[in-house]
């Protein structure tokens, strides 16, 4: 059985931050120096108390909808839940389970939580695929949902400019055709300090000295760290490594790539890979001038922006690269096979049999 | 590419700089515009171009522009 992925929606919080009002909090910066430095001119930030579960909530609700207006109900049909968010509702039982009773799936239904951040999307990507192909499941909803504002601090300029909150929603179902690729992927762990929330779990929990210290800034869930040299070297040494060999384990040339989707790390990230990967501007997606950087869910998010603007169309190829905290990094092409949104609820229809 | 050509192409990142400003011996730290931004720029323009992978450490361990350029020639060759 082959795997395809049917639709996506996202959901970004109503609050938005721009960069004059970022400038505001920091005296001598200036908007436009923000923008040139992240690639970043605005993001959304959660409500307060609008835990990551609730915007992936949102985001089903709207893929939901594209099939609600052809009279189906998807949550009659899907197997499998995969919920990917760093910060979780509560230690257990696991966030995918309550999110599974919230939005009314059924009860013969695999439920989990895969708390990948930037690779989140591929990690549930290729399980999603791996599921189906076994004939364990037939339609599998993955969702991404970050509300990283919650673990950055109020004075720490350079991780505000870059990240953003958001979450998005996709359906994986069986196909006759197979429409996700073949997958790279790698874990270096030695990175697992340049990038992450340390102090936030059992090996070390939020402890006495850390609130002492950032005791004017409320962070229940941590404090993200990161060292941004160590990150784009990171970027730069793995990336086009991962982009070169997912063309070779898929027999393809450079060429063949319609569009280039990479995780949305930082405008200077994307502009340095971009150059490094040689990849003609017309073919590199970008959207994280209005969204930043939302971990898991920047590659949803830009697939269905580059749907909506048609720069994905039917079969189109698209190469999609995961990179990130861990260090870790995932990619794969996927052909689009739906055109639009009745396209997609006509294929999941006629795909519905068992 | 010569040290001349790596110049100007440091210029033309160092959106800032004016072209004709920088020389081989043109202190890094010492450049007016000089920030953690140039750091990264740095790292990126030797790895897009080189394929070489500059360290934090390698950067402070430098001073000149004619510093970083033999470094990477030594890189190159190693």
């Amino acid at each position: 059985m082959s795997a395809t992925l049917v639709a996506l929606d996202y959901y970004l919080p109503e609050r938005v931050v721009t960069n004059d009002e970022l400038a505001a909090c920091f005296p001598g910066q200036n908007a436009q120096q923000m923008l040139r430095s992240s690639g970043v001119a605005q993001r959304h930030i959660a409500a307060a108390g609008e835990a990551p579960s609730d915007m992936a909530w949102q985001a089903a609700q709207r893929l939901f909808q594209q099939f609600y207006q052809y009279g189906l109900e998807p949550t009659e049909y899907i197997d499998g839940l995969l919920y990917c968010s760093e910060i979780p509702d509560c230690r257990a039982p696991m966030t995918a389970i309550l999110l599974h009773g919230r939005l009314g799936l059924r009860s013969d239904c695999l439920a989990l939580d895969i708390p990948a951040g930037c690779t989140g999307f591929m990690n549930g990507l290729l399980l999603a695929k791996s599921l189906i192909s076994s004939k364990q499941l037939r339609h599998v909803l993955l969702l991404t949902a970050e509300a990283t504002s919650w673990v950055v601090p109020e004075d720490d300029l350079a991780l505000r400019m870059i990240f953003a909150d958001g979450a998005a929603a996709a359906l994986i179902s069986a196909s006759p055709k197979d429409g996700i690729g073949e997958f790279i992927f790698g874990v270096d762990s030695s990175g697992a300090g340049a990038l992450g929330v340390p102090d936030s779990g059992a090996r070390q929990p939020l402890n006495q000295v850390f609130l002492n210290e950032n005791g004017e800034i409320s962070m229940p869930f941590g404090h993200l760290q990161m060292n941004g040299q160590e990150v784009l070297r990171f970027s730069l040494r793995e990336v086009p490594v991962l982009m070169q060999k997912v063309l070779e384990k898929n027999n393809l040339e450079k060429e063949d790539i319609d569009i280039f989707v990479f995780h949305q790390a930082s405008g200077f990230v994307l502009n340095a890979l971009q150059k490094k990967c040689a990849i003609p501007e017309e073919k590199f997606f970008r959207c994280i001038e209005s969204t930043g950087n939302t971990v898991s869910s920047t590659l949803p998010i830009s697939l269905a922006r580059a749907l909506s603007e048609g720069k994905i169309k039917s079969g189109s190829r698209v190469m999609l690269l995961g990179f990130g905290v861990g260090f870790a990094w995932s990619g794969t092409v996927i052909e689009w096979q739906q055109g639009d949104a009745s396209f997609s609820a006509a294929f999941f229809e006629a795909n519905l049999v068992e | 590419m010569d040290i001349n050509q790596f110049i100007e192409k440091l210029e033309i990142e160092f959106e800032e700089v004016e072209s004709g400003s920088m020389t081989p011996d043109t202190v890094f730290v010492e450049m007016k515009e000089w920030c953690s931004l140039y750091a990264l720029i740095v790292m990126a323009l030797v790895s897009t171009e080189f394929d070489i992978d500059l360290s934090g450490d390698d950067l402070l361990n430098i001073s000149t522009v004619s510093d970083l350029f033999e470094l990477i020639q030594r890189r190159k060759t190693s």
